[in-house]
Protein backbone atom coordinates (compact mmCIF):
# COMPACT_ATOMS: atom_id res chain seq x y z
CA UNK A 1 0.00 0.00 0.00
CA UNK A 2 1.26 3.32 -0.88
CA UNK A 3 -0.09 5.72 1.79
CA UNK A 4 0.05 8.75 -0.63
CA UNK A 5 -2.00 7.28 -2.92
CA UNK A 6 -4.28 5.59 -0.84
CA UNK A 7 -6.92 8.30 0.02
CA UNK A 8 -6.92 8.56 -3.76
CA UNK A 9 -7.54 5.53 -4.56
CA UNK A 10 -7.24 2.32 -2.48
CA UNK A 11 -7.08 0.14 -5.64
CA UNK A 12 -4.35 1.88 -7.42
CA UNK A 13 -2.21 2.23 -3.84
CA UNK A 14 -3.00 -1.64 -2.95
CA UNK A 15 -0.38 -2.16 -6.01
CA UNK A 16 2.59 -4.01 -5.57
CA UNK A 17 4.68 -1.48 -7.53
CA UNK A 18 3.16 2.34 -8.49
CA UNK A 19 5.11 5.47 -9.29
CA UNK A 20 4.85 9.13 -10.38
CA UNK A 21 6.48 10.51 -13.82
CA UNK A 22 8.23 13.21 -13.16
CA UNK A 23 6.16 14.43 -16.52
CA UNK A 24 3.52 16.09 -14.29
CA UNK A 25 5.99 18.24 -12.19
CA UNK A 26 6.39 20.64 -14.69
CA UNK A 27 7.45 23.48 -12.16
CA UNK A 28 10.76 21.16 -11.45
CA UNK A 29 10.97 20.64 -14.64
CA UNK A 30 15.17 20.34 -15.35
CA UNK A 31 15.91 20.12 -11.49
CA UNK A 32 16.48 16.59 -11.13
CA UNK A 33 17.16 16.48 -7.71
CA UNK A 34 14.27 18.56 -6.93
CA UNK A 35 11.63 16.45 -9.22
CA UNK A 36 13.28 13.05 -7.69
CA UNK A 37 12.48 14.41 -3.97
CA UNK A 38 8.60 14.97 -5.28
CA UNK A 39 9.00 11.38 -7.18
CA UNK A 40 9.89 10.13 -3.32
CA UNK A 41 7.16 11.36 -1.58
CA UNK A 42 4.72 9.84 -3.81
CA UNK A 43 5.95 6.38 -4.12
CA UNK A 44 9.54 5.24 -3.20
CA UNK A 45 9.29 1.71 -5.46
CA UNK A 46 8.64 2.93 -8.41
CA UNK A 47 9.59 6.50 -10.84
CA UNK A 48 9.47 7.55 -14.61
CA UNK A 49 12.19 10.32 -14.67
CA UNK A 50 10.39 12.24 -17.88
CA UNK A 51 12.87 14.56 -20.12
CA UNK A 52 10.26 15.02 -22.58
CA UNK A 53 12.28 17.83 -24.39
CA UNK A 54 15.31 16.68 -25.88
CA UNK A 55 17.48 19.86 -24.25
CA UNK A 56 16.19 17.94 -20.83
CA UNK A 57 18.02 14.83 -21.54
CA UNK A 58 21.71 15.44 -21.24
CA UNK A 59 21.25 16.64 -17.51
CA UNK A 60 19.03 13.77 -16.37
CA UNK A 61 21.95 11.64 -18.21
CA UNK A 62 24.81 12.96 -15.98
CA UNK A 63 22.17 13.15 -13.00
CA UNK A 64 21.67 9.12 -13.15
CA UNK A 65 25.22 8.81 -13.91
CA UNK A 66 26.55 10.71 -10.85
CA UNK A 67 23.70 9.60 -8.84
CA UNK A 68 23.59 7.20 -5.94
CA UNK A 69 21.96 4.40 -6.13
CA UNK A 70 17.81 5.56 -6.06
CA UNK A 71 15.65 4.46 -3.66
CA UNK A 72 13.11 2.42 -6.30
CA UNK A 73 12.86 -0.35 -7.44
CA UNK A 74 11.64 0.35 -11.08
CA UNK A 75 13.50 3.13 -12.31
CA UNK A 76 11.82 3.91 -16.19
CA UNK A 77 13.01 7.22 -18.38
CA UNK A 78 10.84 9.22 -20.67
CA UNK A 79 13.11 9.73 -24.24
CA UNK A 80 12.42 13.30 -25.76
CA UNK A 81 9.18 13.56 -27.55
CA UNK A 82 9.94 17.71 -28.13
CA UNK A 83 12.44 19.76 -29.25
CA UNK A 84 14.02 16.65 -31.39
CA UNK A 85 17.19 18.16 -32.61
CA UNK A 86 19.90 15.75 -32.94
CA UNK A 87 20.55 12.95 -35.26
CA UNK A 88 18.42 9.86 -34.20
CA UNK A 89 21.35 8.05 -34.26
CA UNK A 90 23.08 10.41 -31.70
CA UNK A 91 20.00 10.46 -29.60
CA UNK A 92 20.07 6.57 -29.21
CA UNK A 93 24.00 6.64 -28.24
CA UNK A 94 22.79 8.95 -25.71
CA UNK A 95 19.75 6.95 -24.25
CA UNK A 96 22.22 3.69 -24.78
CA UNK A 97 24.30 5.21 -21.48
CA UNK A 98 21.39 4.56 -19.43
CA UNK A 99 20.32 1.31 -20.45
CA UNK A 100 22.46 -0.71 -17.94
CA UNK A 101 21.33 1.56 -15.39
CA UNK A 102 17.52 2.10 -15.71
CA UNK A 103 15.03 -0.66 -16.20
CA UNK A 104 13.11 0.70 -19.00
CA UNK A 105 13.36 3.20 -21.87
CA UNK A 106 10.21 4.58 -23.02
CA UNK A 107 10.15 5.65 -26.61
CA UNK A 108 6.75 6.59 -28.46
CA UNK A 109 6.56 5.36 -32.09
CA UNK A 110 5.62 8.35 -33.87
CA UNK A 111 9.03 9.68 -33.00
CA UNK A 112 10.54 6.62 -34.74
CA UNK A 113 12.29 7.34 -38.11
CA UNK A 114 14.95 4.35 -38.61
CA UNK A 115 13.38 1.63 -35.86
CA UNK A 116 16.36 -0.18 -36.37
CA UNK A 117 18.90 2.64 -34.90
CA UNK A 118 17.22 1.91 -31.75
CA UNK A 119 18.82 -2.05 -31.77
CA UNK A 120 21.49 -0.74 -29.67
CA UNK A 121 19.01 -0.28 -26.60
CA UNK A 122 18.18 -3.71 -26.88
CA UNK A 123 15.28 -5.17 -24.40
CA UNK A 124 15.69 -1.62 -22.23
CA UNK A 125 13.68 -0.12 -24.96
CA UNK A 126 9.59 -0.32 -24.83
CA UNK A 127 7.35 1.48 -27.02
CA UNK A 128 4.34 3.37 -25.81
CA UNK A 129 0.99 2.86 -27.39
CA UNK A 130 -0.14 6.42 -28.84
CA UNK A 131 -3.35 8.32 -28.22
CA UNK A 132 -6.10 9.78 -30.87
CA UNK A 133 -4.11 12.34 -32.08
CA UNK A 134 -1.13 10.67 -33.54
CA UNK A 135 -0.38 9.25 -36.89
CA UNK A 136 0.88 5.51 -35.86
CA UNK A 137 2.09 3.34 -32.62
CA UNK A 138 -1.68 3.42 -31.63
CA UNK A 139 -2.94 0.59 -32.25
CA UNK A 140 -1.68 -3.48 -32.34
CA UNK A 141 -1.29 -3.70 -36.13
CA UNK A 142 0.45 -0.10 -35.80
CA UNK A 143 3.01 -0.99 -33.38
CA UNK A 144 3.37 -4.73 -35.25
CA UNK A 145 6.48 -3.44 -37.70
CA UNK A 146 7.80 -1.95 -35.16
CA UNK A 147 7.54 -4.26 -32.60
CA UNK A 148 9.44 -7.02 -35.73
CA UNK A 149 12.18 -4.47 -36.24
CA UNK A 150 12.77 -4.06 -32.67
CA UNK A 151 12.49 -7.73 -30.92
CA UNK A 152 13.87 -6.91 -28.33
CA UNK A 153 11.66 -4.33 -27.20
CA UNK A 154 9.02 -4.37 -24.65
CA UNK A 155 5.75 -2.15 -24.29
CA UNK A 156 5.05 0.34 -22.32
CA UNK A 157 1.15 0.12 -22.10
CA UNK A 158 -0.82 3.43 -22.06
CA UNK A 159 -4.19 2.41 -20.91
CA UNK A 160 -6.04 6.23 -21.66
CA UNK A 161 -3.71 6.33 -24.80
CA UNK A 162 -5.73 3.44 -26.20
CA UNK A 163 -9.07 4.21 -24.84
CA UNK A 164 -8.67 7.60 -26.09
CA UNK A 165 -8.65 5.65 -29.80
CA UNK A 166 -11.56 3.51 -29.17
CA UNK A 167 -13.50 4.29 -26.09
CA UNK A 168 -15.39 0.61 -25.55
CA UNK A 169 -11.46 -0.48 -25.18
CA UNK A 170 -11.52 -3.04 -28.19
CA UNK A 171 -8.02 -1.66 -29.61
CA UNK A 172 -6.85 -1.30 -25.35
CA UNK A 173 -7.65 -5.18 -25.81
CA UNK A 174 -6.21 -5.77 -28.67
CA UNK A 175 -2.97 -4.62 -28.12
CA UNK A 176 -2.43 -6.54 -24.56
CA UNK A 177 -4.35 -9.84 -26.86
CA UNK A 178 -1.00 -8.88 -29.57
CA UNK A 179 1.51 -7.52 -27.41
CA UNK A 180 1.18 -8.35 -24.32
CA UNK A 181 3.81 -10.81 -24.01
CA UNK A 182 6.29 -7.58 -24.67
CA UNK A 183 4.41 -5.75 -21.30
CA UNK A 184 7.00 -4.38 -19.03
CA UNK A 185 5.07 -1.01 -17.55
CA UNK A 186 1.63 0.75 -17.61
CA UNK A 187 0.91 4.37 -17.74
CA UNK A 188 -2.02 5.10 -15.81
CA UNK A 189 -4.16 8.39 -15.88
CA UNK A 190 -7.46 10.12 -17.36
CA UNK A 191 -7.15 12.27 -20.38
CA UNK A 192 -9.08 15.72 -21.47
CA UNK A 193 -10.59 16.33 -24.49
CA UNK A 194 -6.85 17.53 -25.73
CA UNK A 195 -5.69 13.73 -24.53
CA UNK A 196 -3.40 16.01 -21.60
CA UNK A 197 -2.77 13.38 -19.07
CA UNK A 198 -5.59 14.27 -15.86
CA UNK A 199 -6.00 12.73 -12.81
CA UNK A 200 -7.74 9.45 -13.08
CA UNK A 201 -11.28 9.97 -12.10
CA UNK A 202 -13.05 6.94 -10.43
CA UNK A 203 -15.25 6.43 -13.45
CA UNK A 204 -12.16 5.79 -15.37
CA UNK A 205 -10.57 3.59 -12.78
CA UNK A 206 -13.68 1.51 -12.99
CA UNK A 207 -13.69 1.18 -16.67
CA UNK A 208 -9.62 0.43 -16.69
CA UNK A 209 -10.12 -2.08 -14.22
CA UNK A 210 -10.61 -5.22 -16.59
CA UNK A 211 -7.21 -4.12 -18.27
CA UNK A 212 -5.43 -3.82 -15.43
CA UNK A 213 -6.48 -7.01 -13.89
CA UNK A 214 -4.18 -8.16 -16.97
CA UNK A 215 -1.15 -6.13 -16.19
CA UNK A 216 -0.94 -7.05 -12.04
CA UNK A 217 2.77 -8.17 -12.62
CA UNK A 218 4.37 -4.69 -13.77
CA UNK A 219 5.25 -1.72 -12.22
CA UNK A 220 1.98 0.84 -12.95
CA UNK A 221 3.12 4.74 -13.64
CA UNK A 222 0.89 7.87 -12.97
CA UNK A 223 0.98 10.35 -15.46
CA UNK A 224 -0.83 12.41 -13.42
CA UNK A 225 -1.11 13.26 -9.80
CA UNK A 226 -4.16 11.01 -8.07
CA UNK A 227 -6.45 13.52 -6.90
CA UNK A 228 -8.17 12.73 -3.33
CA UNK A 229 -11.84 11.67 -4.35
CA UNK B 1 -11.57 -15.32 2.40
CA UNK B 2 -14.12 -17.81 1.48
CA UNK B 3 -12.07 -21.16 1.07
CA UNK B 4 -15.63 -21.84 -1.11
CA UNK B 5 -15.23 -18.53 -3.35
CA UNK B 6 -14.25 -18.86 -6.89
CA UNK B 7 -10.46 -19.99 -6.11
CA UNK B 8 -11.92 -22.36 -3.42
CA UNK B 9 -12.90 -24.86 -6.73
CA UNK B 10 -10.34 -27.95 -6.46
CA UNK B 11 -6.72 -27.47 -7.19
CA UNK B 12 -5.32 -29.67 -10.47
CA UNK B 13 -2.73 -31.35 -9.86
CA UNK B 14 0.65 -29.23 -11.47
CA UNK B 15 1.60 -31.63 -13.55
CA UNK B 16 1.91 -29.90 -17.06
CA UNK B 17 0.70 -26.24 -15.57
CA UNK B 18 3.24 -24.65 -17.29
CA UNK B 19 1.99 -25.88 -21.00
CA UNK B 20 -1.17 -24.72 -20.38
CA UNK B 21 -0.36 -21.08 -19.80
CA UNK B 22 -0.82 -18.35 -22.71
CA UNK B 23 1.93 -18.98 -25.66
CA UNK B 24 2.74 -22.09 -24.97
CA UNK B 25 4.35 -24.26 -25.96
CA UNK B 26 6.54 -21.64 -28.07
CA UNK B 27 6.98 -19.30 -25.52
CA UNK B 28 8.57 -21.92 -22.75
CA UNK B 29 10.39 -23.46 -25.67
CA UNK B 30 13.64 -23.74 -23.55
CA UNK B 31 12.00 -24.79 -19.71
CA UNK B 32 10.15 -27.61 -21.80
CA UNK B 33 13.33 -28.69 -24.25
CA UNK B 34 15.17 -28.94 -20.77
CA UNK B 35 12.77 -30.80 -19.10
CA UNK B 36 12.96 -33.28 -21.92
CA UNK B 37 16.78 -33.45 -22.16
CA UNK B 38 16.82 -33.99 -18.22
CA UNK B 39 14.31 -36.50 -18.77
CA UNK B 40 16.95 -38.22 -21.40
CA UNK B 41 20.02 -37.98 -19.46
CA UNK B 42 17.62 -39.24 -16.18
CA UNK B 43 17.10 -42.20 -18.07
CA UNK B 44 20.63 -42.93 -19.21
CA UNK B 45 21.60 -42.16 -15.80
CA UNK B 46 19.09 -44.89 -14.78
CA UNK B 47 20.95 -47.63 -16.87
CA UNK B 48 24.19 -46.69 -16.00
CA UNK B 49 23.47 -47.37 -12.15
CA UNK B 50 21.39 -49.93 -12.29
CA UNK B 51 23.87 -52.65 -12.28
CA UNK B 52 26.17 -50.70 -9.09
CA UNK B 53 24.90 -52.45 -6.14
CA UNK B 54 23.68 -49.93 -3.84
CA UNK B 55 22.19 -50.75 -0.04
CA UNK B 56 18.63 -52.11 0.42
CA UNK B 57 16.69 -49.14 1.95
CA UNK B 58 18.65 -46.61 0.34
CA UNK B 59 18.13 -44.06 -2.48
CA UNK B 60 20.22 -42.09 -5.53
CA UNK B 61 18.63 -38.97 -5.29
CA UNK B 62 19.52 -35.95 -7.44
CA UNK B 63 18.89 -32.13 -6.48
CA UNK B 64 19.06 -28.67 -8.10
CA UNK B 65 19.10 -28.46 -11.68
CA UNK B 66 17.80 -32.11 -12.50
CA UNK B 67 15.41 -32.18 -9.70
CA UNK B 68 13.99 -28.92 -11.09
CA UNK B 69 13.91 -30.60 -14.98
CA UNK B 70 16.25 -27.60 -15.84
CA UNK B 71 19.34 -29.51 -17.21
CA UNK B 72 21.38 -26.76 -19.32
CA UNK B 73 24.71 -27.71 -20.69
CA UNK B 74 27.10 -26.45 -17.64
CA UNK B 75 24.96 -27.80 -14.94
CA UNK B 76 26.44 -29.26 -11.66
CA UNK B 77 25.47 -32.39 -10.01
CA UNK B 78 24.42 -32.35 -6.88
CA UNK B 79 23.84 -36.02 -5.34
CA UNK B 80 23.26 -38.16 -2.41
CA UNK B 81 22.68 -41.24 -1.13
CA UNK B 82 19.81 -41.11 1.34
CA UNK B 83 19.59 -43.83 3.64
CA UNK B 84 15.91 -45.00 5.08
CA UNK B 85 17.40 -47.63 7.79
CA UNK B 86 18.30 -46.08 11.00
CA UNK B 87 20.97 -48.99 11.38
CA UNK B 88 22.59 -48.90 8.86
CA UNK B 89 25.70 -46.35 9.79
CA UNK B 90 27.70 -43.93 7.18
CA UNK B 91 30.74 -45.63 8.02
CA UNK B 92 28.89 -49.22 7.50
CA UNK B 93 31.39 -50.44 4.28
CA UNK B 94 28.47 -51.18 2.46
CA UNK B 95 27.55 -47.27 2.26
CA UNK B 96 31.07 -46.09 2.09
CA UNK B 97 31.43 -48.65 -1.23
CA UNK B 98 28.45 -47.21 -2.63
CA UNK B 99 29.29 -43.65 -2.10
CA UNK B 100 32.83 -44.56 -3.73
CA UNK B 101 30.72 -46.27 -6.56
CA UNK B 102 27.97 -43.51 -7.22
CA UNK B 103 30.42 -40.76 -7.10
CA UNK B 104 32.82 -42.98 -10.21
CA UNK B 105 29.61 -43.38 -11.78
CA UNK B 106 28.53 -40.11 -11.92
CA UNK B 107 31.81 -38.55 -12.50
CA UNK B 108 31.07 -37.54 -16.55
CA UNK B 109 27.66 -36.38 -15.63
CA UNK B 110 28.53 -33.10 -14.31
CA UNK B 111 30.80 -30.67 -12.22
CA UNK B 112 30.55 -32.37 -8.68
CA UNK B 113 28.28 -30.72 -5.63
CA UNK B 114 30.14 -27.60 -4.33
CA UNK B 115 32.52 -27.43 -1.22
CA UNK B 116 30.09 -27.25 1.67
CA UNK B 117 29.22 -30.93 1.84
CA UNK B 118 25.80 -31.37 1.44
CA UNK B 119 25.73 -33.53 -1.12
CA UNK B 120 28.40 -36.04 -2.89
CA UNK B 121 27.83 -38.62 -0.13
CA UNK B 122 25.37 -40.20 2.04
CA UNK B 123 22.68 -39.02 4.69
CA UNK B 124 19.87 -40.66 6.96
CA UNK B 125 16.37 -39.94 6.14
CA UNK B 126 15.68 -40.15 9.86
CA UNK B 127 17.43 -36.90 10.44
CA UNK B 128 15.32 -35.17 7.77
CA UNK B 129 12.26 -36.05 10.03
CA UNK B 130 13.55 -36.07 13.76
CA UNK B 131 15.72 -32.89 13.52
CA UNK B 132 13.77 -29.98 12.54
CA UNK B 133 14.63 -26.90 14.41
CA UNK B 134 17.26 -26.91 17.18
CA UNK B 135 20.54 -26.87 17.21
CA UNK B 136 20.63 -30.23 15.43
CA UNK B 137 18.81 -29.21 12.90
CA UNK B 138 22.21 -27.44 11.01
CA UNK B 139 22.16 -25.82 7.65
CA UNK B 140 22.94 -29.01 5.74
CA UNK B 141 19.77 -30.59 7.41
CA UNK B 142 17.59 -27.95 6.86
CA UNK B 143 19.12 -27.61 2.67
CA UNK B 144 18.40 -31.46 2.21
CA UNK B 145 15.17 -31.67 3.74
CA UNK B 146 13.81 -28.73 2.11
CA UNK B 147 15.32 -29.60 -1.33
CA UNK B 148 14.39 -33.10 -0.91
CA UNK B 149 10.67 -31.47 -0.95
CA UNK B 150 11.45 -28.66 -3.56
CA UNK B 151 13.53 -29.86 -6.25
CA UNK B 152 14.98 -33.81 -6.05
CA UNK B 153 14.47 -36.92 -8.17
CA UNK B 154 14.95 -40.38 -7.59
CA UNK B 155 17.70 -42.38 -9.87
CA UNK B 156 17.29 -45.28 -7.87
CA UNK B 157 14.21 -46.34 -5.40
CA UNK B 158 11.67 -43.74 -6.30
CA UNK B 159 9.24 -45.76 -3.55
CA UNK B 160 12.15 -44.56 -1.12
CA UNK B 161 11.96 -41.51 -2.19
CA UNK B 162 8.58 -40.71 -2.03
CA UNK B 163 8.22 -42.48 1.26
CA UNK B 164 10.85 -40.04 2.80
CA UNK B 165 8.99 -37.32 1.59
CA UNK B 166 5.55 -38.52 2.92
CA UNK B 167 7.27 -38.69 6.03
CA UNK B 168 8.75 -35.45 6.10
CA UNK B 169 5.73 -33.53 5.29
CA UNK B 170 3.53 -35.92 7.93
CA UNK B 171 6.33 -34.51 10.74
CA UNK B 172 5.42 -31.07 10.05
CA UNK B 173 1.96 -31.69 10.01
CA UNK B 174 1.72 -34.03 13.04
CA UNK B 175 0.39 -31.75 15.55
CA UNK B 176 -0.80 -28.81 13.26
CA UNK B 177 -3.60 -29.75 10.81
CA UNK B 178 -6.49 -27.77 10.55
CA UNK B 179 -9.26 -27.50 8.00
CA UNK B 180 -8.27 -24.19 5.46
CA UNK B 181 -5.32 -23.46 7.77
CA UNK B 182 -2.17 -23.48 5.71
CA UNK B 183 0.20 -25.11 8.51
CA UNK B 184 2.66 -22.70 9.99
CA UNK B 185 5.40 -25.21 10.72
CA UNK B 186 5.46 -25.92 7.08
CA UNK B 187 5.48 -22.77 6.39
CA UNK B 188 8.04 -21.39 8.88
CA UNK B 189 10.83 -23.75 7.61
CA UNK B 190 10.55 -23.11 4.14
CA UNK B 191 10.71 -19.05 4.85
CA UNK B 192 13.48 -20.38 7.57
CA UNK B 193 15.43 -21.43 4.57
CA UNK B 194 15.08 -19.02 1.85
CA UNK B 195 16.17 -16.37 4.74
CA UNK B 196 19.13 -18.33 5.31
CA UNK B 197 19.66 -18.70 1.61
CA UNK B 198 19.93 -14.74 1.49
CA UNK B 199 21.75 -14.40 4.71
CA UNK B 200 24.18 -16.95 3.39
CA UNK B 201 24.89 -15.09 0.59
CA UNK B 202 25.87 -12.18 2.34
CA UNK B 203 28.10 -14.45 4.23
CA UNK B 204 29.90 -15.99 1.73
CA UNK B 205 30.64 -12.40 0.42
CA UNK B 206 32.28 -11.56 3.43
CA UNK B 207 34.10 -14.58 3.68
CA UNK B 208 35.33 -14.14 -0.12
CA UNK B 209 36.78 -11.02 0.85
CA UNK B 210 38.54 -12.47 4.21
CA UNK B 211 39.74 -15.41 2.34
CA UNK B 212 40.72 -13.26 -0.77
CA UNK B 213 39.01 -16.08 -3.18
CA UNK B 214 40.39 -16.41 -6.34
CA UNK B 215 37.19 -16.65 -8.18
CA UNK B 216 34.89 -14.39 -7.55
CA UNK B 217 31.33 -15.99 -7.50
CA UNK B 218 29.24 -12.51 -5.99
CA UNK B 219 27.65 -11.95 -9.57
CA UNK B 220 26.62 -15.98 -10.23
CA UNK B 221 25.17 -16.31 -6.52
CA UNK B 222 23.22 -12.51 -7.02
CA UNK B 223 21.72 -13.45 -10.87
CA UNK B 224 20.27 -16.90 -8.76
CA UNK B 225 18.80 -15.34 -5.70
CA UNK B 226 17.29 -12.88 -8.21
CA UNK B 227 15.94 -16.10 -10.73
CA UNK B 228 15.81 -19.34 -9.81
CA UNK B 229 16.32 -19.36 -6.21
CA UNK B 230 13.43 -16.80 -5.54
CA UNK B 231 11.26 -19.16 -7.86
CA UNK B 232 12.50 -22.20 -6.22
CA UNK B 233 11.18 -20.61 -2.71
CA UNK B 234 7.62 -19.26 -3.98
CA UNK B 235 7.24 -22.47 -5.53
CA UNK B 236 7.83 -24.03 -1.67
CA UNK B 237 5.24 -20.95 -0.30
CA UNK B 238 2.14 -21.63 -3.12
CA UNK B 239 1.36 -25.35 -2.12
CA UNK B 240 1.33 -24.29 1.86
CA UNK B 241 -0.57 -21.42 1.18
CA UNK B 242 -3.23 -22.85 -0.93
CA UNK B 243 -3.79 -25.14 1.93
CA UNK B 244 -5.95 -22.39 2.65
CA UNK B 245 -8.34 -24.47 0.26
CA UNK B 246 -7.81 -27.82 1.83
CA UNK B 247 -9.40 -29.60 4.48
CA UNK B 248 -7.37 -31.53 6.89
CA UNK B 249 -8.03 -35.25 6.13
CA UNK B 250 -6.68 -34.04 2.49
CA UNK B 251 -3.91 -32.00 3.41
CA UNK B 252 -0.88 -34.28 3.31
CA UNK B 253 -1.94 -36.03 0.43
CA UNK B 254 -2.62 -32.22 -1.10
CA UNK B 255 0.93 -31.33 -0.03
CA UNK B 256 2.80 -34.53 -1.37
CA UNK B 257 0.73 -33.95 -4.75
CA UNK B 258 2.32 -30.43 -5.38
CA UNK B 259 5.55 -31.16 -4.39
CA UNK B 260 5.84 -34.73 -6.26
CA UNK B 261 5.82 -31.90 -9.41
CA UNK B 262 8.41 -29.54 -10.75
CA UNK B 263 8.81 -26.35 -9.21
CA UNK B 264 7.99 -24.35 -12.56
CA UNK B 265 4.41 -26.70 -13.06
CA UNK B 266 3.53 -25.70 -9.42
CA UNK B 267 4.07 -22.16 -9.88
CA UNK B 268 2.75 -21.99 -13.37
CA UNK B 269 -0.60 -24.18 -10.99
CA UNK B 270 -1.24 -21.35 -8.68
CA UNK B 271 -1.60 -18.66 -11.39
CA UNK B 272 -4.20 -20.87 -13.09
CA UNK B 273 -5.98 -21.68 -10.28
CA UNK B 274 -6.07 -18.31 -9.41
CA UNK B 275 -6.82 -16.52 -12.65
CA UNK B 276 -3.83 -14.57 -13.30
CA UNK B 277 -2.78 -17.06 -16.57
CA UNK B 278 -1.92 -14.23 -18.37
CA UNK B 279 0.29 -12.41 -16.17
CA UNK B 280 1.52 -15.85 -14.81
CA UNK B 281 2.94 -16.45 -18.47
CA UNK B 282 4.99 -13.29 -18.44
CA UNK B 283 5.93 -14.31 -15.47
CA UNK B 284 7.34 -17.59 -16.21
CA UNK B 285 8.81 -16.32 -19.44
CA UNK B 286 10.75 -13.99 -17.62
CA UNK B 287 12.67 -17.06 -16.13
CA UNK B 288 12.60 -19.11 -19.36
CA UNK B 289 14.48 -15.80 -20.80
CA UNK B 290 16.74 -16.56 -17.33
CA UNK B 291 17.33 -20.33 -18.43
CA UNK B 292 17.60 -19.51 -22.13
CA UNK B 293 20.58 -17.14 -21.20
CA UNK B 294 22.37 -19.21 -18.66
CA UNK B 295 21.74 -22.37 -21.51
CA UNK B 296 24.44 -20.13 -23.58
CA UNK B 297 27.93 -20.80 -22.56
CA UNK B 298 28.62 -17.46 -23.71
CA UNK B 299 26.67 -15.50 -20.84
CA UNK B 300 27.07 -17.87 -18.05
CA UNK B 301 31.00 -16.80 -18.71
CA UNK B 302 30.16 -13.38 -18.83
CA UNK B 303 28.32 -13.54 -15.45
CA UNK B 304 31.45 -15.35 -14.46
CA UNK B 305 33.88 -13.04 -15.06
CA UNK B 306 32.30 -9.79 -13.85
CA UNK B 307 32.58 -8.87 -10.28
CA UNK B 308 30.72 -6.99 -7.48
CA UNK B 309 32.62 -3.69 -8.73
CA UNK B 310 32.09 -4.08 -12.08
CA UNK B 311 28.56 -6.05 -12.61
CA UNK B 312 26.10 -3.10 -12.32
CA UNK B 313 27.33 -1.42 -15.75
CA UNK B 314 26.85 -4.69 -17.40
CA UNK B 315 24.23 -5.07 -19.81
CA UNK B 316 23.83 -8.40 -19.53
CA UNK B 317 23.88 -8.31 -15.76
CA UNK B 318 20.93 -5.59 -16.75
CA UNK B 319 19.25 -7.87 -18.48
CA UNK B 320 19.36 -10.32 -15.16
CA UNK B 321 18.14 -7.46 -13.07
CA UNK B 322 15.14 -7.10 -15.58
CA UNK B 323 14.20 -10.35 -16.17
CA UNK B 324 14.68 -10.92 -11.97
CA UNK B 325 11.93 -8.10 -11.50
CA UNK B 326 9.75 -9.16 -13.54
CA UNK B 327 9.72 -12.62 -12.01
CA UNK B 328 9.82 -10.67 -8.52
CA UNK B 329 6.43 -8.73 -9.64
CA UNK B 330 4.86 -11.40 -11.13
CA UNK B 331 5.01 -13.74 -8.03
CA UNK B 332 4.27 -10.24 -5.75
CA UNK B 333 1.15 -9.98 -7.73
CA UNK B 334 -0.08 -13.99 -7.44
CA UNK B 335 0.48 -13.58 -3.66
CA UNK B 336 -0.69 -9.98 -3.15
CA UNK B 337 -3.11 -9.37 -5.45
CA UNK B 338 -5.36 -12.68 -6.29
CA UNK B 339 -7.64 -14.34 -3.47
CA UNK B 340 -4.47 -15.39 -2.16
CA UNK B 341 -3.36 -11.77 -1.09
CA UNK B 342 -5.72 -12.00 2.28
CA UNK B 343 -4.29 -15.61 3.10
CA UNK B 344 -0.29 -14.32 2.27
CA UNK B 345 -1.09 -11.05 4.91
CA UNK B 346 -2.19 -13.02 7.55
CA UNK B 347 0.21 -16.01 7.10
CA UNK B 348 3.10 -14.99 5.89
CA UNK B 349 3.78 -11.32 7.52
CA UNK B 350 3.97 -11.84 11.06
Amino acid sequence: MIPALAPASPKVAGHHTVGASTGYMRADYGDWPALLEQAVATSTLAVELSALSEPELPSLIAFLEDAEVLPFLFVSVHAPTKERRIAESDLVELLARLAGRVDAIVVHPDTIRDPRAYRPLGSALVLENMDARKATGRTAAELDALFAALPAAGLCFDVPHAASVDPTLGVAREILDHHGARLRHVHLSSLDAGCHHRPLTAADEERFAELLDRCRDVPWILEAPLADR
Amino acid sequence: MDPGSTAGRPIASPAGALAELPGAPGRFATLLAARTSTATRLAALREKVAHASLPDRTALVLFGSWGRGELTGDSDIDWALVIDDPELGLDDPRVVRAVETVRMLLEDEGAPPGGQQMFGGAFHAWRLVEHIGLAQDDSANLTRRMLLLLESVAVTAPDIHEHVRRRVLERYLLRQSRSHRPPRFLLNDIIRYWRTIAVDFEGKVAQDTREGAGEDKFVMRNAKLRTSRKLLYVSGLLPVLLCHYVRASDMVDFLDEQFSELATDRVARAFLHLDLAEPGARTLAAYEAWIALLSDSANRAVLESLTEQTHDADPLFATVRRLGNGLDNGLLALLHETELGPVTRRYVTI
